[in-house]
């Protein structure tokens, strides 16, 4: 390191970047990958319905719903009802009515249930078949930060290493740049390092606002697993001392969820059973979500089933603030009437509903959820809405709540929020973009995919930049050759790996036991296939059969979603089901991508070929001469 | 106006402001069109360009309000930015002289 400022940035951007560039590339793909959970997951259990618009009013939906949850014997000493209606939420295309049943004893929470309807006639769509156990979108959600493999702890730490340093590269990465202004909009194409250059410039530059913010934000998540003494030192090392801490934070912030602490707010709740683990020690509460929907009666409509357990918490906080302890779900219902014997003395909740429907507009109400009267609160209905007005992670803003006996409305007043609570809530919710409708959700998922983009090409930078000066030198040897090695076993065997773990889906056995665990296991065992095919063979080679491997992996998902299940593109088109149909797109988008990419590197190959052997032949006449 | 086309507007409008912004710069202008810049064409360009910013982020806050709007715009210029370093770096301009 010497020079200038900016030599010495450059410098620390290149060494930075290597040596977490392969964790990040990772985190990165499965990260952006995360921002379609829901969709993923959907399109992993094609037994689940098609979505599409309907022809059915607000009013329809409901009368045809809710007889469904009054006639039900078995949802009549349900601890909740909700209905899902056909609205502009994200995977919010399909009519059901679900209820959850209070949990049973050593249990966290009990089962949801949940009937689709069929969204043009109302009537009750009993599925064929069950949907098949998925890792689904969420396992990818979980390996962005937790890896897989390796405990979560360490995973955690190595992944926030990494992002420090990530964020180091992209403040050296600005300073380093020396032409930012005048080469703002610059590629060009064919120069070799120069184009690489501009590439990993342009894609650096082009979501430079996300990158940052990502990387800052995924830092908050874990803030403290990263810096686990600060509470100690001045609460005190005791689990009651960390109780303290959290109590004074909550009151003085004005914090409904504590960050990096899950849940719908309250003090943390201790360790329920043997496995669970007390949540402040940073695990998410996506992590929360993910491990709810794992079950697979509650995956079957994951967007409900988290909605529903998001109004489960807010109402315990309330209890709880009201210095009662939560309790589970058996002892809430103990000694009151079930909901189908309440549900008789509801007032006509139909006017209700068009109130709020009128005050969001049409489309606008996601659902709703009648909870039963329980020690001394009334029975409750409560709307949410399909949109969202803040970024800030604040689930259950917004929604509106009545009594259901008497119709009135119940008004809860905000929290008064310290700004630091704002800032904090708004960084995670920016992170997890749970706030963006369909266009800002493709904004996200394109700023994820030119991280990985800006991540990849990076490593290439590094490995073109070098290569020539050594080659000349004689340098060229294991070090650096296993630089360009890693390079293609991470970007393309990553690749990869992702595209058979859509194969696996389609292709284990719907009813094999564990097939989950085989999911995941087939993803990291043909990437570690492709990279120890690419660890032997020259890297240009490497480069071209890996990449056109993996673009035959991508291109042929949508074909093999054709001969496997009734949910191939012919059929979701037709449907107007474009969220399953985009996924199979994005599939053959990626294929495309991926065989560009092979083309280009044979070429190159080809010329590099050509030029060493005129080389060659130069000096063969060279030497005749 | 609907939320498609408040959508569509401002993304057009981010798309063009980037257009503007870098064809107010010589080399890419020189890319593009036979004539040359004259001081007033860059200064009208870059006008533009900054007025069809201000333009987008106007449509994405009606559209989406301040908060969520402000976002939006940020990952609208991502869009636009890519699209015209890509338009730029197409092989065959509209007066490419190779």
């Amino acid at each position: 390191m010497k020079g200038s400022f900016r030599q010495s940035m450059s410098w620390l951007h290149t060494w930075v970047g290597l040596i977490a560039g392969w964790v990040l590339f990772f985190v990165f793909v499965t990260g952006t990958a995360s921002y379609a959970t829901q969709e993923i997951t959907r399109w992993m259990q094609p037994e689940r319905p098609m979505q599409g618009p309907t022809n059915l009013d607000i009013k329809a939906q409901f009368d045809a719903a809710y007889q469904q949850l009054l006639h039900d014997p078995r949802a009549q000493d349900a601890q909740s009802w909700t209905i899902n209606f056909v609205s502009d939420a994200r995977n919010s295309q399909q009519l059901s009515a679900s209820w959850s049943m209070p949990a049973a004893e050593g249990e966290r929470r009990g089962r949801t249930e949940t009937i689709y309807l069929n969204h043009q006639t109302g009537a009750a769509e009993p599925l064929t078949e069950q949907p098949r156990e998925t890792a689904g979108g969420r396992a990818l959600l979980r390996m962005h930060y937790a890896l897989h493999y390796i405990p979560s702890d360490t995973a955690i730490l190595i992944v926030g290493v990494c992002t420090m340093l990530m964020l180091i590269a992209l403040v050296t990465g600005v300073i380093a740049h020396k032409k930012i202004l005048q080469d703002f909009f610059t590629y060009r194409p064919a120069k070799n390092l120069r184009s690489w250059l501009d590439a990993h410039n342009v894609v650096s530059i082009a979501a430079l606002p996300f990158f940052l913010m990502i990387t800052y934000s995924g830092l908050i998540f874990f803030l403290y697993t990263y810096m686990p003494l600060g509470v100690p030192f001045t609460y005190g090392f005791s689990e009651q001392d960390k109780q303290t801490y959290y109590q004074e934070l909550m009151q003085q912030t004005g914090s409904q969820r504590i960050l990096g602490l899950g849940g719908g707010g309250g003090p943390p709740r201790q360790a329920q059973g043997a496995g669970e683990r007390p949540r402040m020690d940073g695990t998410t509460p996506t992590e929360q979500q993910s491990q709810r929907s794992s079950r697979p009666d509650q995956s079957a409509q994951v967007a409900g089933s988290e909605r529903n357990s998001e109004r489960a918490n807010r109402s315990g906080q309330g209890r709880q603030r009201s210095g009662e302890h939560r309790g589970d779900g058996t002892a809430t219902m103990r000694g009151a009437d079930g909901l189908g014997i309440q549900a008789k003395r509801f007032v006509n909740l139909v006017p209700l509903l068009l109130q709020v429907e009128q005050q969001w507009g049409t489309g606008q109400v996601r659902s709703l959820t009648i909870t039963p009267a329980v020690r001394g609160e009334p029975a409750k209905i409560q709307f949410s809405p399909a949109f969202s007005e803040t970024i800030r992670r604040s689930r259950g803003a917004g929604n509106i709540e009545f009594n259901a006996f008497t119709g009135a409305e119940i008004k809860t007043l905000p929290n008064e929020l310290a700004a630091p609570e704002v800032f904090g809530s708004s960084m995670l919710g920016l992170h997890e973009g749970l706030f963006a409708g369909t266009a800002v959700r493709w904004m996200y998922l394109i700023s994820g995919f030119l991280g990985c983009a800006m991540i990849a090409t990076g490593l290439v930078v590094w490995t073109v930049k070098r290569r020539p000066k050594l080659e000349k030198t004689g340098e060229y040897r294991v070090w650096h050759q296993s630089v360009e090695r890693l390079n293609v076993a991470t970007i393309a065997g990553l690749s990869f790996g992702l595209a058979c773990y859509f194969w696996a889906n389609r292709l284990i056995p719907a009813d094999l036991a564990g097939r989950q665990q085989w999911e995941i296991h087939v993803m990291f065992i043909s990437w570690a296939l492709l990279a120890a095919f690419s660890l032997f063979r020259p890297v240009m080679l490497a480069w071209r059969d890996s990449l056109t491997i993996t673009c035959i992996a991508f291109l042929l998902l949508p074909v093999l979603n054709a001969l496997t299940t009734e949910r191939y593109l012919l059929k979701t088109i037709p449907q107007g089901d474009w969220v399953l149909a985009s996924i199979d797109l994005v599939f053959i988008a990626l294929g495309l991508m991926f065989g560009w990419a092979a083309l280009k590197v044979r070429s190159k190959g080809a010329s590099n070929q050509r030029r060493a052997q005129s080389t060659q032949a130069m000096q063969s006449t060279a030497g005749g001469i | 106006m609907g939320a498609s086309l408040l959508l569509i507007f401002s993304l057009i409008a981010a798309l063009a402001a980037m257009v503007c912004l870098s064809l107010a710069m010589e080399k890419h202008y020189q890319s593009m069109f036979e004539s040359q810049l004259s001081v007033a064409k860059i200064r009208m360009l870059k006008l533009t360009g900054w007025l069809l910013l201000v333009a987008s982020l106007g449509l994405c806050v009606e559209l989406w309000g301040g908060v969520i709007g402000s976002v939006a715009w940020v990952g609208e210029l991502t869009v636009g930015y890519v699209a015209v370093v890509l338009l730029l770096a197409w092989p065959v301009g509209f007066s490419r002289k190779s």
